[in-house]
């Protein structure tokens, strides 16, 4: 019987791609300059990334040797070798609200956030906090076509860890838009690549024109307050969630109109790259098929990964958005790493390596690839220019996991790189050791502030770091 | 008082007040001072936080947890013998008579009950798809893109308290439901049925359109539409007009807009103000028995009959439910409901045996899995047959490539998924399934850890404490496993004294499947080219080595997997974590069954009539 519903899945690849095309804008980078250049910046924007590895580090082969301007990447960072005058990294900081409960949910879901969250199976999910990264784009998103992004590898996990009756959510979300709305990565280089620059994309060329977003998103907000009286309390709350987003849709409609309508271009440097990413993606996600089974594309991981993270930089680039987060993996990620030579198992089985030799050398394997990663995505924004400087120089672009050690699950001393000098206003090139003493969320303090958000309080933290 | 009632025995009139003076006085004081120094507000050892259990609602809040605290404290678990002031036997035996008569209650039913409360359901992908499917008649799945939605309560994605709304899923609903539009523009026939009724000339040009969109409006939202409803629709049609569109044009934005109305996207249910529980109304019973059974809407005939009045009627009631199960679309509830609850539904993203060590494992072979689940259970629904025969049935559904990675005597041809008889008891039954068999290993090995803790979680409902951090892991691969068997390492680990309370109890289930290796494939020689032990032997001489013997073992505590199933359906049905008013369904329906053969039909029949499902309260 099952027959007839697996036809209804089937689909061909025309058809997919059908109407993805419309009636938007083209992407916008000088167009949206010479506001900025000499508007409501000084300089040129600041963008900030966060990237998150589940899993924590090899703790012997994770801190450099040396202090200040004067220090050795240890080996696990010296992929960054190329780009080491540009970061800042910093040793003993600690997320103090997230030290108790699990290892793993309590250390990812509040990475960002630096709270306590709520311990549910799911019937009041709540961070308790809002991470820094919506913080950023709730003040200064508005600026850019998208508030900020968040993007991914790893598919979200389902279900509820019942062995700590948690549910899983709170371990594949670090962006929460609200203590209660948690915003999911999006792990579809396509889908991501096209959110931001859908007429870049081929496939969407020559497709007839179709409803504008407009038209159909006004007669939702049209309705709204007949809505909005029919439903009770809690009801309203989801409600809100839902309206929320479409004004936020709706904005990003009239942003994108704008665009259209000033007849400015997108510099032909920035459309060489895009189109050559654009080409990249499709030789990736080439023969990911349209059935149920094949619903996320299975790509090479290093590729996945070095694509969201082209991504990210182009929508930097073009000013497209200036926030943004990425995941390369869910907390608990039990990811097969045997792509790597020598690595044989998955993320979260290897990570509890009993000091075991073998486990730990494929641990710091693992670890090694991550900063590998890392080091591309600093490599891409070093090299390109950004207003008087490079798009790096403009940048902040975190990485870090919740934990360390794997193994025992410490909450203390936690991995922690800052890279890029936010427009000057960031001496890299060092290694900053708080002596177990810092806290994560007071660098937080300190990375909105050079955003251009200063925040009285984020977690544990009313001042900023010492020493950034 | 309350001392006196005790001794008399006459518990039943003990009053809720009293109750909570029992509490207070002997289980909130043992916890307090045996059990707070770590898992209290400092410390939560094992992620156990005791200290919230301050009171009897808290307590009644986390009845799940007092089961647990019981079976601790009578098997001497806790508090551990190196505290240095232990419980004596008079206040163990207090404690435990309190908290059993406590949970004595909230198994019957001796409190405070309700129908329980479940916050707006948003469609989640799966019924996303499966309603644009029904509502317009288009054939893809729109949904592909939408992010994973998350789950709560009992494990299942359409828990509606973890459901949420972000600005890229709005932007995915927009995209979506402009495909769907286009593909209904784009093809004539559907175009056709979609818009039913052209206007003769001007005059009727608004009236007709709004035929049209009512309509329309009437089934996206599940309920007879009002004049508020279909202003912001008329209007936006209207428009169209006024900029000389056609009249087909002009329907195409309300068109789409009923797919991102969050009337069409979200499920609500009404409340009635200064009531404390109530009964849902037709056209609420109608959705939430379709999307139970289809996770979809409501076909014709179930709105005809909610329309009528006539779905309170148990009788109408059981035949529509019946009408249901025997359409091909409740396939739906064995991908969605059994999909999740036994896990094949990891096959489609989750499962990632090392491609290196298990080339076989090719995507006709992961298909080939995921659908003998679906199958099995499909077959289990439609032809009723009892739910123990998820834990042993004489046959299992194959295509030849299952076939022949299982190994089956019988002949088996062909790509489609056909009923094959088996006949040594190796298969059948959910602990022969591939799926399984495959979800619950790692990459590179099988793990009798995971597998063990999958029987007792997913089958037995009873999940196992978490490990300490530091428990460590063997080695991902199995091959490097240094002299020893892979079973002779699993011991050494187990014989560390905090790992041996659990994993006495975990690790043999997982021993007697070692035969089926991590892609679920028969085997005699592990991957070291040493024979595979599989004897096993649980706490109390119960000994086996064999699937066959491990099915006969769950098999003789059938009755605490049928509740774990009851209970799982049940929040899959109602879109919520279970409460403690809702255990006392669970026992009924449990008891009902019994007397039913199991029968799976019977099974979805009793919780469609049930309390919760049937009505609202006040509170949840």
């Amino acid at each position: 019987m099952a027959n007839i519903q697996r036809n209804q899945w089937q689909l061909s690849r025309r058809h997919a791609l059908r109407g993805m095309g419309a009636t938007l804008s083209l992407p916008f980078l000088e167009a949206m300059r010479p506001a900025f250049g000499q508007g409501a910046y000084s300089s040129d924007p600041i963008r900030m990334a966060c990237l998150f590895m589940p899993n924590g580090v090899r703790p012997d082969k994770w801190t450099p040797k040396g202090k200040g301007d004067k220090f050795e990447l240890s080996p696990i960072l010296s992929p960054l070798e190329a780009v080491k005058e540009h970061l800042l990294v910093i040793s003993g900081l600690s997320n103090r609200p997230a030290h108790h409960g699990d290892g793993h949910y309590f250390k990812t879901a509040s990475w960002l956030t630096c709270t306590t969250i709520e311990e549910t199976e799911g019937s009041n999910i709540s961070s308790n906090g809002i991470s820094i990264d919506q913080i950023a784009a709730e003040a200064i998103g508005g600026d850019t076509k998208l508030p900020s992004m968040e993007l991914g590898i790893e598919p979200i996990k389902s279900g509820v860890d019942r062995n700590v009756k948690l549910t899983r959510l709170y371990g594949s979300h670090i962006s929460w838009k609200k203590p209660d709305v948690p915003l999911p990565c999006e792990i579809n280089p396509r889908s991501a690549f096209d959110r931001l620059f859908r007429n870049r994309s081929k496939d969407a060329k020559n497709q007839p024109p179709i409803t504008s977003d407009k038209s159909v998103i006004d007669i939702v907000l049209d309705d709204a307050r007949s809505l909005k009286r029919s439903l009770g309390n809690e009801d309203t709350h989801k409600l809100d969630q839902y309206l929320e987003s479409v004004h936020e849709v709706e904005r990003r409609i009239k942003k994108e109109a704008q665009a259209v309508g000033s007849g400015q271009n997108i510099s032909p440097d920035a459309l060489k790259q895009l189109d050559a990413l654009n080409k990249r993606i499709k030789k990736a996600t080439r023969g990911s098929s349209d059935n149920e089974l094949g619903s996320m594309p299975r790509l090479n991981p290093t590729e996945h990964a070095r694509l969201m993270m082209d991504i990210m930089v182009l929508a930097f680039w073009t000013d497209s958005t200036r926030i943004s987060t990425f995941m390369f993996g869910s907390a608990v990620s039990n990811k097969s790493f045997s792509f790597l030579d020598g690595v044989s198992g998955a993320h979260h089985s290897i990570s509890h390596h009993k000091n075991n030799p073998k486990q730990l050398e494929q641990y710091q394997k693992i670890n090694t690839w991550h900063i590998e990663q890392y080091a591309y995505m600093l490599q891409r924004m070093k090299d390109l220019p950004d207003g008087s400087s490079t798009l790096l120089d403009n940048s902040m672009v975190l990485f870090g996991s919740g934990i360390r050690d794997g193994n025992v699950h410490s909450p203390k001393n936690i991995p922690t790189i800052l890279a890029g000098g936010a427009g000057g206003q960031i001496k890299t090139g060092r290694h900053l050791d708080t002596r177990n003493d810092g806290s994560l969320a007071s660098l937080y303090v300190g990375m909105l502030k050079r955003l251009g958000v200063p925040t009285k309080k984020i977690g544990d933290a009313r001042r900023e770091l010492r020493g950034i | 008082m309350r001392s006196l009632f005790i001794t008399l025995g006459i518990l039943a009139l003990t009053s809720v007040l009293a109750l909570a003076d029992e509490f207070r006085d002997t289980t909130h004081a043992f916890l307090k001072k045996h059990c707070f120094e770590c898992h209290g507000e400092e410390e939560q050892e094992g992620g156990i936080a005791l200290h919230k259990i301050d009171s009897l609602d808290a307590a009644l809040r986390n009845h799940l947890l007092i089961e647990n605290i019981i079976e601790q404290v009578h098997s001497n678990e806790m508090p551990p013998d190196d505290q240095d002031v232990l419980p004596t036997t008079e206040e163990k035996t207090q404690v435990l008579r309190a908290l059993r008569a406590l949970s004595e209650r909230v198994q019957s039913g001796d409190v405070t009950q309700r129908a329980g409360r479940v916050t707006l359901r948003r469609l989640n992908r799966n019924e996303y798809n499966y309603t644009v499917r029904d509502l317009f008649g288009v054939n893809f799945n729109p949904s592909r893109g939408f992010p994973i939605d998350g789950a709560g309560g009992e494990g299942f994605d359409n828990t509606a308290a973890a459901l949420f709304s972000s600005p890229t899923l709005l932007e995915k609903y927009l995209e979506a439901a402009k495909k769907v539009v286009a593909q209904v523009y784009q093809n004539p026939r559907l175009k056709k049925t979609v818009i039913f009724a052209r206007p003769t000339g001007p005059k009727d040009t608004v009236a007709t359109a709004e035929k049209v969109l009512s309509f329309h409006a009437t089934l996206a939202y599940r309920r007879r539409v009002t004049e508020d409803d279909l202003n912001p629709l008329l209007k936006a049609f209207q428009r169209g007009i006024n900029t000389g569109q056609t009249y087909e044009n002009s329907l195409r934005a309300p068109l789409t807009a009923l797919l991102i109305n969050p009337r069409f996207l979200f499920r609500s249910e009404h409340d009635q103000p200064g009531k404390e529980e109530w009964r849902l109304t037709d056209f609420e019973i109608a959705t939430r028995l379709a999307y139970f059974l289809w996770s979809s809407m409501p076909d014709r005939e179930l709105f005809r009959i909610a329309d009528a009045g006539k779905l309170s009627d148990p009788a109408v009631l059981r035949e529509q439910t019946l009408r249901m199960i025997a359409s091909p679309k409740s396939t739906a509830l064995a991908r969605h409901f059994a999909g999740q609850w036994i896990g094949f539904h990891k096959m489609i993203n989750e499962a990632e045996p090392d491609a290196k060590r298990f080339p076989e494992f090719n995507f006709d072979l992961r298909k080939a899995m995921y659908y003998e689940g679906i199958e099995f259970f499909t077959h289990l629904l439609r032809e009723n047959r009892p739910i123990t025969e998820l834990i042993d049935s004489d046959y299992t559904f194959a295509n030849a490539t299952l076939a022949k990675h299982y190994g089956l005597k019988e002949k088996v041809t062909g790509d489609t998924m056909q009923k094959v008889a088996i006949h040594n008891k190796v298969r059948g039954g959910v602990l022969g399934m591939g799926a399984v068999l495959t979800t619950t290993s790692l990459p590179m090995r099988t793990s009798p850890v995971l597998r063990g803790v999958w029987i007792l979680d997913s089958l037995l409902g009873a999940p196992a404490p978490p490990p300490p951090p530091d428990a460590g892991e063997l080695p991902a691969d199995d091959t490097q496993a240094g002299g020893l068997t892979f079973r002779e390492q699993l011991d050494i680990h187990r014989k560390a004294e905090q790992c041996s309370g659990c994993h006495s109890r975990i690790d043999p289930l997982g021993y007697s499947l070692e035969h089926f290796d991590a892609i679920g494939r028969w085997r005699e020689k592990d991957a070291n080219g040493k024979p595979i032990d599989s004897t096993a032997a649980l706490p109390g001489d119960i000994e086996f080595s064999s699937p066959q013997e491990l099915k006969a073992l769950i098999m003789g505590g059938k009755h605490k997997f049928a509740r774990n199933m009851t209970r799982k359906m049940l929040a899959y049905a109602t879109g919520r974590g279970l409460e403690y008013y809702d255990e006392a369904i669970v026992s009924k329906i449990v008891a009902k069954l019994d007397t039913k053969e199991y029968l799976t039909q019977e099974l979805i029949l009793q919780i469609v009539q049930s309390r919760p499902f049937l009505n609202r309260s006040r509170t949840r």
